[in-house]
């Protein structure tokens, strides 16, 4: 039971073993955080939000079938004040928005969100001709579970549960529960951390900084080795251009003299074989190639 | 059949000018009034072919022009369905109001100002049920377009 | 809007008897029972003008699940149109869907198969005992019981297997089409669920033992939010209501649809063995009768189903209902459902405007409060049985 934010850490920490197994029977040594987030996850209160169709399939999952009570889910509230999830079970409609925000306003930290029913996830078989529906509740309050269904079987929403339970022991939260109205703290504090934003091990402030201008640095010198590098391979080309260049020109030279030559040859009218069994000509040696680095 | 359908036929005798159209083909029979003698085509229905009870109020958004359809319920005697119509041009949709002598036009009268937006002359409570107060349009006409957007929150998607 | 009443000297000598003053003056409360409350059956919002516990006024206040069904059913095509309809009234899922089919199919002359009526009178009345459970079970849990709302819930969920396993939904089927049914069902099926009626009505005696002839339970109910014939009749409130007041009126034997005349069993009307014609308690008494006729109903149907297609032949997924008009009533656990059909021959229905029979059933909330207590009101509106699903459409 891994969780994205905290990559490599399981959700459940066991308690550490440190005493004799008679004695671990009767005592659990684990963190303060650990033991709220299993009570927390143990007696979730439901707000009873029953809207639709869902609701009574809501109500048959809190019934003796399927019995939502095995996971402390048994006592639905009426009130917003006491509930801590909010099972929005049907269809919200625009009518009917501002009282589900209002009932969300009203629930206290930690509160969860659980879209039951196709209709909250995305307006369900409404989504294209409902002109007086809601098309998803995320777009009223901020959703923690999504579960899909028309309506959804009651071993669905009792899988709904238990993924909230395991979200509830991933987040860790200890005092706040995730409150969409606060601004997201600088990547890489303390409270980034604390909130499950940044990498499961953390830097200080100022050794990140540390970090990020050395890398910096590490970059500008390959930014600079690059630019070396690049204005060499331009010098050689240059060089190369120029010299073949000047190659041309001998060659244009030689072949002009060679033609003057020519006719001076024929008056002598000397055996025209030696020069023509001349060695020919050889191109000047190129200068050595340096590779670039 | 040889005998004329009982509720067209009362009708006829008591306003024989409201009476426009009489329809007794097909499964569904109707008599179409004008508007202006609905009320009292209404009482005649209940006085004469013994009916109880308005079953239905519906609105119908025709090319030309927008129709009531009551459906009337005979329910102690000779259980049955009544049906009469009301054709009321695009431009003024007004017809009166049976919410006086039928509870049941009272919530069926508003729903069909609400979605189909026929006014009825003379409602107690003439306003939207179904749909927000600051709901514009009559979403169940033809030319209905579709929201975008409602307070904020985005309706097309 | 201020009233005064005179103080109540006790007698002397009565102990623990506190001496009010002698003028108490009150005003009357304007409040909302809103869209969220654990007693008003979904989102109902009712306006509440009371003196202390009295109501001297209510408005409810409706739309709260207006899910836009019949501009649907116009936009989309006829097999498409047809899952909006369960939706609408979702405890009583087949009924309304049959409500719809059977107007398109009586607009367009469709003939449907022997076997298909009797599935769709088996089904629809397997799901009208199992609504019936839920409302009785929810009307003793506004009351404060617990226990017979748990033990209807055993018996409701013994049949919604049953209803699973023949349409493969719990809630919400999809069963009813034009022209038929979509599935068969096996001989080991037809044996379970007369096993299953059967074991429904040996457990009669014990909701009545538990909820209807419990003491608290009749002092709360007998005499209380009386709706006699006359209002249920011009207010259009039909089903138990009308029945619970002492009309004999059941449209399945009225004006019978897909082979109800085949069938015997008898409309139960007020007056039963205890309370007054038009209180909750008879309402209330009327609903568990009408669940021993169902069962009566659905052993006679399934003892003697007879064999033949599921859906009638020519009806494919496009197909269109020919231009007419047709007007069918149906009746549902609540009350009288009923389709105007409009088709024009194009791929979707020109109009199809559904009665739901809890938009006329909250309405008689306006006249039927005044005068009740508080405790009273909540016992009112668990009698009358809605679901705002049917309501708002």
């Amino acid at each position: 039971m891994t969780d994205a934010t905290r990559p490599g850490r399981p959700a459940y920490m066991p308690p550490p073993q440190r005493f004799d197994p008679e004695l671990e029977q009767t005592i659990l040594v684990t963190k303060a955080e650990w033991l709220i987030d299993w009570c927390r996850k143990s007696s979730i209160w439901p707000l009873g939000f029953g809207l639709a169709c869902c609701a009574i399939e809501m109500i048959s999952t809190a019934m003796t079938r399927f019995d939502l009570s095995r996971f402390g889910a048994e006592v639905f509230r009426a009130t917003p004040r006491q509930a801590d999830v909010m099972i929005v079970a049907g269809t919200v409609t625009h009518k009917m928005a501002a009282r589900v925000r209002r009932l969300w306003d009203q629930m206290s930290s930690p509160k969860w969100v659980i879209a039951m029913g196709a209709c909250t996830v995305g307006g369900g078989p409404y989504f294209k001709y409902g002109y007086h529906i809601v098309k998803g509740v995320d777009k009223i309050v901020p959703v923690d579970i999504y579960l899909p269904g028309c309506p959804p079987r009651p071993e669905a929403l009792i899988e709904a549960i238990m993924r909230l339970q395991e979200l509830m022991h991933a987040r860790g939260y200890l005092l706040n529960g995730k409150d969409p109205g606060y601004t997201p703290p600088e990547k890489g504090s303390r409270q980034a951390v604390k909130d499950g934003l940044s990498p499961a091990d953390p830097w200080t402030t100022e050794q990140a900084r540390k970090h990020d201008d050395k890398k910096r640095a590490a970059e500008e010198e390959q930014a600079r080795k690059k630019a070396e590098a690049a204005k060499k391979k331009a010098e050689d080309a240059a060089r190369k251009k120029a010299a073949e260049e000047q190659a041309a020109a001998e060659e244009k030279a030689a072949e002009e003299k060679a033609a003057e030559a020519k006719p001076a040859a024929e008056e002598k009218a000397a055996p025209a074989e030696e020069p023509e069994t001349g060695k020919p000509v050889e191109p000047p040696a190129e200068p050595p190639r340096e590779e670039p680095e | 059949m040889s005998e004329r359908w009982p509720p067209a036929a009362a009708l006829e005798e008591a306003l024989p000018d409201a009476v426009e159209e009489v329809s007794e083909e097909g499964p569904h029979k109707f008599v179409r009034v004008r508007a202006d003698q609905i009320v009292k085509a209404a009482r005649i229905l209940r006085e004469s072919c013994g009916v109880d009870m308005l079953h239905q109020v519906s609105g119908v958004d025709y090319e030309d022009r927008f129709e009531v359809v009551y459906h009337f319920a005979r329910v102690k005697s000779d259980p049955g369905f009544v049906c009469l119509k009301v054709s009321v041009p695009r431009d003024n949709p007004v017809v009166p109001t049976l919410a006086h002598d039928w509870a049941t036009a009272n919530w069926g009268e508003r729903e069909t100002w609400d979605l189909v937006g026929i006014r009825f002359e003379g409602h107690p409570h003439p306003y939207r049920i179904m749909l927000p107060e600051d709901w514009e349009g009559h979403p169940l006409r033809k030319d209905y377009e579709f929201p975008t957007d409602y307070h904020g929150i985005d309706c097309t998607e | 809007m201020t009233t005064q009443i005179q103080g109540v000297r006790l007698d002397e000598g009565e102990r623990g008897a506190p001496l009010l003053p002698r003028d108490i003056q009150t005003e009357e409360l304007v409040f909302n029972m809103g869209p969220q409350h654990p007693s008003t059956h979904g989102v109902l919002r009712v306006m509440l003008r009371t003196d202390g516990e009295v109501v001297l006024g209510c408005q409810p206040l409706v739309g709260n699940l207006h899910r836009c069904c019949e501009k649907i059913l116009e936009c989309l095509t006829y097999t498409q149109g047809l899952p909006y309809v369960d939706r609408m009234d979702y405890l009583g899922a087949l009924n309304m869907e049959l409500g719809l089919v059977l107007a398109v199919e009586e607009a367009a002359a469709v003939e449907v198969p022997k076997r298909a009526q009797y599935l769709r009178v088996i089904l629809c009345e397997i799901n009208r005992v199992i609504s019936h459970l839920l409302a009785a079970g929810q009307f003793g849990l506004d009351a404060g019981a617990f226990t017979p709302f748990l033990y209807m819930f055993r018996e409701r969920e013994e049949g919604i297997l049953l209803l699973n396993e023949a349409t493969g939904g719990r809630l919400l089927y999809h069963y009813v089409r034009y022209g038929g049914v979509t599935r068969d069902v096996s001989d080991d099926w037809r044996r379970r669920c007369i096993e299953w009626c059967d074991t429904v009505a040996g457990h009669m005696d014990e909701y009545n033992n538990l909820l209807t002839y419990n003491h608290i339970f009749l002092n709360r109910t007998v005499g209380v939010a009386m709706i006699d014939a006359e209002t249920a009749l011009s207010y259009g409130a039909t089903g138990p209501i009308l029945r619970g007041a002492g009309v004999q009126r059941d449209l399945r034997k009225d004006m019978p649809y897909s082979s109800y005349e085949d069938f015997d069993f008898e409309i139960p009307v007020a007056p039963f063995e205890k309370g007054v014609v038009g209180d909750s308690w008879s309402r209330h008494r009327q609903r568990l009768f009408e669940i021993e006729e169902s069962l009566k109903i659905i052993k006679q149907a399934v003892d003697n189903l007879p064999e033949g297609e599921t859906q009638h032949k020519k009806i494919t997924r496009g197909w269109k209902a020919p231009a007419g008009e047709a007007y069918v009533a149906s009746e549902t656990p609540r009350g009288e459902m009923s389709t105007y059909f409009v088709s024009d021959g194009g791929k979707s229905p020109y109009r199809a405007r559904i009665r739901g029979p809890s938009f006329y059933n909250i309405a008689l909330l306006t006249e039927t409060a005044r005068g009740l207590l508080i405790g009273d009101l909540i016992m009112l509106v668990g009698s009358l049985d809605f679901t705002l699903g049917d309501c708002d459409r």
